[in-house]
């Protein structure tokens, strides 16, 4: 009877400096919104992001970085393999040394909450602001909700 | 390389608001009122000099 | 004649010296009761005060839960990094105190300002503020309002936005201030009886990059660095506005809450005196009628 109490302590305690040992195999993320938080400090297997210093995957043991997000398309892999999709607008990305990862938008929802419809009135809207833009600011402007209205097409087809 | 926003003056939080908001305007018609809230913003800014304030004679956009 | 006249104006004389006697009795009694009608009046206000704070700190509350990941997100960053200030440079600090134009919020406001003076008796020359909210302008332009680079006002009324806090970072970095560190001092919020002043660190682009631990990270290049602190400054502004809104609203409503209840007392303490006041004018009248109804006989 003794032997069964010991054995199951000596396993427990076994899994837990298991875990403890394993903490830097596993990435945990945080992919938060202003509007919404979608995971936190959860473990995930990939997270592919649209960045100014182009688009990349990210998994555990990652080298640590720093990037802008770009308006695109976040995918995140579960650890069962399934894909979940969000459109950011903008943010921030970080990948810290002991592999957790935040990746912070502004604004960012779920795929299937974009209307493709608006996105494309959207498009065309921007596309005449930026032909009829007076000074170069408003070009800039201009060029940018339209950079960002042609990702959301890009994403919602 | 700079971007074309950073080279007229534009910063990365600019650039951020104009993204936002254009994915806001881009969204189901039920999320969008919801939305549309964060689109709003009240703070008024005066600069000080010398201990007084010196109000800008602009207003900054919001 | 004489009597005649005298006799006109006895009557009157009477009903004065009466009147006067009430007066001294009543007038007290009257000073009561409109004290008595004010501080109901107070009451009626602080209740109605502390509802509306409680509507608006159950909303406060649950935005600041939904941005608290995304708040702690943005410090991971800073705090694993471990940067450093150039201690042998000279210091060029930037101080953000985040509160808001209204009062009657107990303490929230007056800790912010404390700890912005505390930093300041230490060193005023290399120091700047940015005031968001008039609050702490108010307390802090008079000893220092040199130091003051900017206020930002019209925060508190509605719930804050990440826009708001992109225009408060925004104003920072066009303030032309170069600062090497500085802090956000702001009030963290714990529970609804409870808040502690904390203070966020925020620093340069300068001084990220000279950080060592900076070597560890894959191929950065100052653009991307310039609008990743950008951002950073932006997401750090808005958690802090969401914790000092919560913080604030229930500091209200416990101010409010313990106000309604100092009126009750005195509403209680002054029903009594009112009560025994009106006894003894009664007594007092009673005993002169008595007294001269006997002098007659």
């Amino acid at each position: 009877m003794s032997f069964v109490k010991n054995a199951r302590l000596l396993a427990s305690r076994g899994s837990r400096l298991a875990m403890s040992r394993a903490y830097s195999d596993e990435m945990k993320l945080t992919f938060a919104a202003a509007n919404k938080t979608f995971y936190d400090s959860t473990v995930v297997r990939q997270i592919d992001v649209p960045s100014f210093s182009g688009a990349f995957g990210i998994l555990a043991k990652h080298v640590p970085t720093l990037a802008v997000l770009k308006p695109g398309v976040v995918q995140v892999y579960d650890n069962e393999g399934k894909v979940s999709k969000f459109f950011v607008s903008s943010g921030s990305v970080t990948v810290n040394e002991d592999s957790s990862v935040q990746v912070l938008a502004e604004e960012a929802h779920n795929v299937e909450d974009i209307d493709v419809n608006e996105a494309r009135q959207l498009l065309s809207k921007y596309q005449s602001q930026l032909s009829s833009a007076a000074d170069e600011k408003g070009k800039a402007e201009a060029a940018i909700a339209v950079e960002v209205a042609e990702a959301l097409v890009k994403a919602a087809e | 390389m700079t971007n074309a926003w950073r080279a007229v003056g534009i910063t990365y939080i600019q650039y951020s608001n104009i993204a936002a908001r254009v994915l806001r305007e881009a969204l189901r018609t039920e999320l969008r009122a919801d939305a549309a809230k964060r689109n709003d913003s009240h703070v008024k800014f005066t600069p000080w000099a010398n201990g007084k304030p010196a109000p800008r004679q602009t207003q900054s956009e919001s | 004649m004489m009597m005649q006249r005298s006799m006109l104006l006895l009557p009157l004389a009477v009903e004065a010296t009466m009147h006067a006697q009430q007066q001294r009795g009543m007038a007290t009694l009257q000073s009561i009761s409109i004290r008595l009608k004010s501080v109901k009046n107070i009451q009626k206000i602080t209740q109605s005060m502390k509802m509306v704070s409680a509507a608006k700190y159950a909303r406060a509350e649950r935005d600041l839960k939904a941005a608290r990941p995304y708040g702690i997100g943005a410090q991971q960053f800073f705090e694993k990094t471990e940067i450093q200030v150039d201690e042998k440079a000279e210091p060029k600090k930037l101080l953000i105190a985040m509160t808001s134009d209204r009062g009657l919020c107990g303490a929230v406001h007056t800790g912010v300002a404390r700890h912005i003076r505390n930093e300041l008796a230490k060193d005023d020359v290399n120091t700047k503020i940015f005031c968001v909210g008039d609050k702490s302008r108010s307390i802090l332009a008079r000893l220092y309002g040199k130091n003051i680079l900017m206020v930002a006002n019209e925060v508190g009324r509605l719930p804050p936005t990440f826009l708001d806090a992109s225009r408060i970072a925004h104003e920072v970095l066009q303030t032309g201030y170069e600062y090497s560190e500085g802090q956000i001092v702001y009030n963290k919020f714990n529970s609804v009886v409870s808040y502690s002043l904390s203070q966020l660190p925020i620093y340069s682009g300068a001084t990220v990059e000279k950080s060592e631990k900076l070597a560890v990270f894959d191929s950065l290049d100052a653009d991307v660095i310039q609008s990743y602190l950008e951002f950073s400054l932006a997401s750090l502004i808005f958690y802090t506005m969401k914790e000092g809104a919560c913080s604030e609203q229930s500091s209200r409503m416990t101010a409010m809450d313990n106000a309604s209840k100092n009126a009750g007392e005195m509403i209680e303490k002054l029903t009594l005196i009112f009560n025994r006041t009106r006894q003894a004018v009664i007594t007092r009248e009673l005993i002169e009628i008595i007294s001269g109804a006997s002098a007659l006989e």
